[in-house]
């Protein structure tokens, strides 16, 4: 039983047809630029389609076409069902992407909110915790190419790798935030019909009554609503999906790159839509056991199925399904980290005086600098995909509630917030090492909220709210 | 049939050499963890081998006389397994005959106890529903100082 199905010289094929029209594309979007408002924002100006659209496409990466069906092989019903929750994150953040466009009409970074709101330390602390969490992301997405490429056509996975991630950061290059959402736009029509199309066929072909036979038999556990490490997974993936979304300046940069009042409508409209697709990605993988597929490592049981389903042709489906779905979160990762590389960084700490010239420049060096720094990570394939995404989730659920008593409440002053993020990140450290990937976001957004009620109930901050805009206008002047 | 010290010696300095090219040419199959508190685990094998004519067997017995499954090989030299219930379990690789190829391993499967796991999802409620609380109803948080308003 091998898995490669596609001929080497059709998938480069694809590759160069897909990295033209993806390059082109960006370059035409990116000639209406002028402003570094339009290259990182948008033009501030993005409409309810292209914003439904584009968060929605975001969220869907790696994570649900490759790791959703990985944790239902490993978890069962609660690994597909726990993995669909994820979507409470873009649901949740939908009132707090309206906050943000209150509180900061003209903001450009999370990292600028958390400076106004809490200060340096807690700037610095917020800082560490998201680049590491978007280098996580960005090498998890760059590898998730190597390994796509590698299970269904045999290219070497360093190729494949190289391939999508020199792709990506030419169209961001190019285009910025509007190629990013322009072709996210595309890519989720893509991506929805090819996972419909799949969970269709498997259920047409493979059968509900043998899927259910084959695991019941094989596999009783992946059907145990009473699997102990599962029912520890299920909120843990909760609150990781929420600490990433919360945290992360891909999605602040929507919402500040959204129309006004788009935001809270966009984000719930994406969540909702979302919902159902790991349950279609993760339902796939436990068909495994019916059609006698176990792969070499679990990460690649969904592609290996699908290819298995739909055939030699299907497998070239596959690979642009899921080429789409890693290149939708690959550029809008690299569009928002270099903003905040960028913003926070070169500006922050180097180069106060910068003009908007200079950081629309420095922009585009931190794009290429980013991207060759994530081949360079990517390069030895060092855990499965899964396991080096949890280990992100112990930092960004610490910042869960930092953020949201940030947005909503005077009383929670800087030292709090930085020592919430920091303390409950390394615990969250000590479970995922100590116990499991599947709690250590749980607990760090547990030691998290101590942290910050027992800020509050000690101290008694009263910040100004005026103070975000007012010294936002003053920065961007 | 006597040795002298030094033909002693000589073989084995002889044996010594040639050990690693022996070790080499032997099937070695390698659990991940042999103690698995999820029910997942890989298996590795140290050797390319064609996956039409070898099969991994894993049985409940160490005599391999109760099979819970046999498994089709791949090139890659490694394979993912899922879904096993608490027990101890044996994994060999066979030929097509049912003759051993390899080393026999042991994995023994021990779920975690199910009250940790209750109480980690009780608190993952708790703090689910604390949150939406935070957001959607702030007046019922108490993080309020008494009379504070709402931020505008």
């Amino acid at each position: 039983m091998e898995l490669v199905t596609i001929p080497s010289h059709w998938a480069f094929l694809i590759l160069g047809v897909f990295g033209i029209f993806w390059v082109g594309f960006g370059w035409w979007l990116g000639k209406k630029n002028e402003s570094l408002d339009d290259f990182m924002l948008a033009g501030r100006n993005v409409g309810f389609a292209f914003a439904s659209a584009t968060a929605m496409a975001t969220w869907i990466t790696s994570n649900t076409t490759l790791v959703a069906p990985q944790l239902t092989y490993q978890f069962g019903i609660w690994g597909m069902v726990g993995y669909s929750m994820a979507a409470l994150g873009l649901i949740l953040f939908a009132p707090l992407a309206k906050r943000i466009k209150l509180l900061m009409p003209q903001g450009y970074t999370c990292g600028d909110f958390i400076r106004l709101r809490y200060g340096k330390v807690a700037w610095f602390v917020f800082l560490i915790v998201s680049l590491f969490y978007a280098l996580g992301w960005l090498v998890s997405l760059g590898m998730a190419g190597g390994i796509l490429l590698s299970a269904l056509s045999g290219i070497d996975y360093h190729i494949g790798m190289s391939a999508i991630l020199i792709i990506c950061v030419l169209y961001t290059l190019l285009g910025g935030l509007r190629a990013v959402i322009a072709t996210d736009f595309i890519q989720t029509i893509i991506i929805l019909f090819g996972v419909l199309l799949i969970g269709y066929i498997c259920v047409r072909d493979v059968g509900l009554e043998n899927i259910h036979t084959a695991v019941s038999r094989e596999s009783p556990e992946l059907l145990n609503l009473l699997f102990p490490a599962a029912i520890m997974f299920l909120f843990n993936n909760i609150f990781f999906g929420i600490g990433e979304i919360f945290h992360s300046n891909v999605w602040w940069s929507r919402a500040f790159a959204f129309k006004q009042n788009l935001g809270q409508r966009a984000f719930l409209l994406s969540g909702l839509l979302w919902l159902p697709i790991p349950i279609v990605t993760g339902f796939v993988a436990l068909s495994a056991m019916a059609l006698n597929i176990y792969p070499p490592s679990a990460d690649m049981i969904g592609p290996m199925i699908a290819a298995r389903l739909l055939g030699d042709i299907g497998a070239i489906f596959v690979f642009v399904v899921v080429f789409s779905a890693l290149a939708s979160s690959l550029d809008s990762l690299l569009a928002a980290t270099s903003d905040l590389l960028t913003k926070d960084i070169y500006k922050g700490l180097f180069r106060k005086d910068a003009t908007k010239k200079q950081l629309l420049k420095t922009s585009k060096y931190m794009i290429v600098g980013l991207g060759g720094f994530t081949w360079l990570l990517c390069l030895p394939k060092v855990a499965t995909l899964g396991a080096l995404l949890n280990f992100t989730g112990a930092f960004v659920a610490s910042t869960i509630w930092p953020i949201v008593f940030g947005l909503y409440y005077r009383r929670l002053g800087g030292i709090t917030a930085a020592l919430a993020m920091a303390i409950a990140s390394a615990i969250g450290l000590v479970g995922y090492f100590k116990i499991g990937f599947y709690v250590a976001a749980l607990l760090s957004c547990l030691v998290s909220l101590v942290i910050c009620l027992s800020g509050i109930a000690l101290r008694n901050e009263n910040f100004d709210w005026q103070l975000l805009s007012a010294e936002e206008v003053k920065n961007n002047d | 049939m006597s040795f002298s010290y030094v033909e002693k010696l000589l073989l084995l300095m002889i044996l010594t050499l040639v050990s690693p090219f022996v070790d080499a040419e032997g099937l070695k199959l390698s659990p991940e963890s042999q103690l698995v508190k999820e029910g997942y685990y890989s298996l590795r094998w140290n050797k390319k081998i064609s996956n039409d004519k070898w099969l991994l067997q894993v049985a409940d017995t160490p005599e391999f006389n109760r099979l819970v499954k046999t498994y089709p090989l791949n090139l890659a030299g490694e394979i993912a397994l899922s879904g096993y219930s608490d027990g101890v379990f044996f994994a060999r690789i066979v030929d097509s005959g049912g003759a051993s190829q390899s080393n026999p391993v042991t994995i023994t499967v021990h779920h975690r106890e199910l009250s940790m796991a209750f109480k980690l999802f009780a608190l993952g409620a708790g703090l689910f529903i604390f949150l939406i609380v935070l957001i959607f109803f702030p007046q019922l948080a108490r993080v309020y100082k008494a009379g504070e308003k709402q931020p505008e």
